[in-house]
């Protein structure tokens, strides 16, 4: 085996087998050198690559027509149902577009997708020209989402902003944009359920949207003015509840309030979901958000401490409006605030509909319904 | 397959779905392969070049070496002007070729550079040479770029000395291999000394020899292309592809030239054999005349197949026109033609085809896309689709017989060693149809009428 001649630059992209061995650390991610007979791709070729296999897609590649006609069918995928992913769709940008600006036909090729075809989910892709000629991919992305409902989600991938790598981490990062927004999805999945009433529900606490979510607070707020956005353009009401209420900066759930008011919602639901609070916290988180807010409030309290009952007994008496009870107290792990015991005890100080020999006839009616499966 | 197309047609203005065409500099790479011991040179990103060379070896089964240039985000703020000078520098250290030509990319005309420039400035070594053309991509199609890569070797490199060669100029246009070497063939069968650009038999259907050439035997080489100033006369074949080419070297050494159609069929190949019979003023040996007449005799065999069988075409204009023409002297109705290169020029020819074979209810569309076909033809059906790979999924969709003949054929072999024109292109045509159509015959025969004869 002969020795290789190698460039002196490719010297550590290259390992040899020799002696029986070969190992070592291996060189990658770099750009060719100029001159060289490379098979290296682009940016927008990785991009392309990984989010060919969403199948159910519109891939659409704003560009000139070269790089949608190379990339056509780049990638196979074993799922089945779905081809629009085989067609090959570009803006087919013409000079006009290059000196004029290509936003235009990208605007009208949305548009006659999202006319005939009504779709889920829209990907863009910038080529290299659209990175020279200054194309607002993401404005023309978010102007169609709105105006259709529906997602289109920009890939910022023009071909000479870095290599192939640099695109699978493009692709990645349009798709978190997709899984992370899932909630309008779901958002505009209840609308079409048509309800009087939307509540959407988000995390508070630091601890659960950093670890749970992975985000931080500007997203939180972005998101969910967002989703309650969504549904209010369609006429419906909007309540939020909080989840982890006990456990969040009670300066998040107050400015968070108050954006939500500003975006015509009227009642926010304040839930212990890990059922730490005890009667003189809640008194003080009640108080401090009737005061503070203008808000009604809903409150929704678990039993782990045994005190789901008083909790909730004194956050009603420091002005939540509405407490969420069950039957028999079912509820995660130790339940919920059991509704017999609640009016029991709220029946003395407020004027209540039902009395508690009306909840245990129910309890009665439940009991023997299903007793059966209970024993 | 392919349940995304609508069967009524509604307006489209902004989207190209399933392209029947592709960009500029692809077809100038193939030009540029053409020349013997050229580096053809992609002046953008990466990408570009890879795209290229995959597009072409998918299709040709063999491999394709190019160089780039390798743009960054730096160079398409500063230019590339010193991403060129460092490639020509290494293109000549490493692959040592005879000439570097470089074409642009969207890229790199959008940012402006100015390749004369930059090239003149250059330092070339002695005896080399870099020869440069401009293929924006969102211009034309890669028909557009094979054509100005011809003309631009022209206006670099030929010059007129005061002597004649005798020799005719030949620009078979954007086809394989295999068609360049019948090209060929018929012009040796006639006796004309000539010079073919480009010449990609020998480069791209080269045989396996056991050893791996950066530079293959084949091509056109530069002192034959410097030479082409003085020949008599010159032959463009097909007008998107070849007439900037012989127009170019019309202007600059004042040759003469014809343009003709693609030389597919009896009467196209009779026009090609014609003009060059007037180059030598000698006879048409009867190896030609027998070959035309066995091309005749076999449509005469097939036509209770083929006659009046609808067909739908589509792929690179000067190609169509061709192949169009083919089935009109069968006596098939090519009812849909389809180009995805911009230029009414096919249009009014494919009318003007209709016409002068008295054909109506035929529809002839340039810069169209294999949807819009798929359209057609779900409103009205054909008999046999005939173009390149990507017409395989209207193929199996609307269950048509389907002849791959054109660009790009990537999904099956041997097609580029063969060819399309002259009279055995026209039998192999022939066979590959009638094939096609006798095929779906028998399997679609019920078992008594599934025939021993056909």
């Amino acid at each position: 085996m002969s020795e290789l001649a190698l460039l002196d630059e490719r010297k550590d992209f290259i390992r040899q087998k020799k002696d029986g061995g070969c190992s070592g650390a291996f060189r990658c991610e770099a750009n060719s050198l100029s001159g060289a007979v490379s098979q290296r791709a682009c940016v927008y070729c990785g991009a392309r690559v990984v989010l060919n296999p969403i199948t159910d897609a519109y891939h659409i590649v704003h560009g000139p027509i070269g790089c949608a006609s190379y990339t056509w069918d780049i990638r196979g995928s074993l799922s089945s149902g779905r081809e629009i992913y085989r067609n090959s769709f570009s803006t087919d940008l013409k000079e006009e577009d290059v000196i004029f600006g290509g936003e235009k036909k990208l605007e009208a090729a949305i548009k006659e997708i999202a006319d005939n075809y009504h779709p889920r989910l829209i990907f863009v892709y910038a080529t290299c020209i659209v990175g020279v000629i200054g194309d607002d991919i993401e404005a023309v992305c978010k102007k169609m989402s709105k105006e259709y409902g529906i997602r289109v989600i920009p890939v910022r991938s023009p071909g000479f902003s870095g290599n192939k790598a640099v695109g699978y981490k493009m692709a990645c990062n349009a798709l978190m944009e997709l899984w992370s927004r899932m909630n309008a999805d779901d958002v505009k999945r209840s609308i079409a359920c048509r309800p009087d009433i939307i509540h959407i529900g988000t995390p508070v606490s630091y601890i659960q949207i950093y670890s749970k979510l992975r985000k931080n607070k500007s997203w939180v707020i972005k998101n969910l003015l967002e989703c309650v956005d969504i549904a209010k353009n369609k006429g419906i009401d909007v309540t939020v509840g909080f989840e982890d209420a006990s456990r969040a900066d009670i300066g998040f759930i107050l400015s968070l309030a108050k954006e939500l008011k500003k975006a015509e919602v009227d009642i926010i639901r304040i839930a212990d979901t890990v059922g730490v609070l005890t009667p003189s916290r809640t008194k003080e988180l009640i108080k401090t958000l009737v005061s503070y807010t203008d808000m009604g409030i809903e409150l929704h309290i678990h039993n782990d401490l045994g005190m789901a009952v008083a909790n909730s007994l004194i956050g009603a008496i420091a002005g939540a409006k509405f407490i969420d009870c069950t039957l028999f107290g079912i509820g995660e792990r130790t339940g919920n605030c059991n509704l017999y015991d609640f009016v029991h005890a709220a029946d003395v100080i407020f004027d209540l509909v039902m009395n508690k020999k009306q909840i245990k006839q129910i309890e009665k009616e439940l009991y023997d319904m299903f007793k059966h499966i209970i024993q | 397959m392919l349940d995304y197309t609508k069967k009524e047609a509604y307006e489209r203005s902004g989207l190209r779905v399933n392209p029947a065409k592709t960009c500029q500099p692809v077809g100038a790479m193939y030009a540029a392969l053409g020349v013997h011991a050229c580096m053809p040179h992609s002046h953008g990103s990466q990408g570009c070049c890879a795209f290229h060379r995959m597009f072409l070896t998918r299709h040709f089964k063999d491999p394709v070496m190019a160089a780039s240039s390798s743009f960054t985000e730096g160079s398409s703020v500063f230019g590339g002007g010193s991403n060129l000078k460092t490639a020509v520098k290494n293109i000549f250290n490493i692959y040592d070729p005879e000439i570097i030509a470089v074409h642009t990319t969207c890229l790199s005309e959008t940012i402006g550079d100015d390749l004369s420039a930059l090239i003149q400035d250059m330092d070339i070594p002695e005896g080399k040479y870099v020869v440069h053309t401009n293929t924006p991509s969102y211009k034309g199609s890669h028909i557009t770029g094979f054509s100005n890569m011809v003309a631009s070797l022209i206006q670099y490199l030929s010059v007129k000395s005061r002597k004649s060669n005798g020799k005719l100029a030949l620009f078979p246009g954007f086809v394989n291999p295999g068609d360049m070497r019948e090209l060929k063939r018929i012009a040796e069968l006639m006796g004309v000394a000539y010079t073919i650009l480009p010449d990609t038999s020998g480069v791209l259907d080269g045989p396996m020899t056991g050893k791996f050439s950066l530079y293959p035997k084949g091509g056109t080489k530069v002192e034959e292309i410097i030479q082409l100033g003085d020949c008599v006369s010159s032959i463009a074949f097909g007008k998107f592809a070849s007439e900037a080419g012989a127009e170019a070297l019309y202007k600059k050494c004042g040759v003469d030239y014809q343009l003709l159609g693609m030389p597919i069929g009896v009467g196209r190949t009779y026009e090609y054999i014609l003009a060059l019979q007037e180059f030598t003023q000698e006879e048409v040996p009867y190896q030609l005349e027998e070959e035309r007449g066995q091309l005749v005799d076999i449509l005469i065999d097939i036509h209770p197949y083929t006659y009046n069988r609808k067909a739908a075409v589509f792929g690179d204009p000067d190609t169509v026109l061709g192949i169009a023409e083919f089935l009109l002297e069968m006596g098939m109705i090519p009812k849909y033609l389809l180009t995805g290169t911009p230029g009414e020029d096919f249009e009014e020819e494919a009318e003007e085809l209709f016409a002068k074979f008295g054909v109506e209810g035929c529809r002839a569309k340039a810069f169209g896309d294999l949807y819009e076909l798929h359209q057609w033809i779900k409103e009205d059906g054909v008999d046999l689709l005939i173009g390149g790979t990507h017409g395989k999924y209207i193929a199996r969709a609307e269950d048509i017989p389907f002849v791959r003949a054109g660009f790009p054929i990537i999904d099956r072999y041997v097609h580029s060693y063969m060819p399309l024109v002259g009279y055995k292109g026209g039998m192999r045509l022939a066979e590959m149809i009638c094939n096609a159509l006798l095929d779906r015959m028998d399997r679609d025969a019920a078992e008594e009428d599934f025939e021993m004869v056909l």
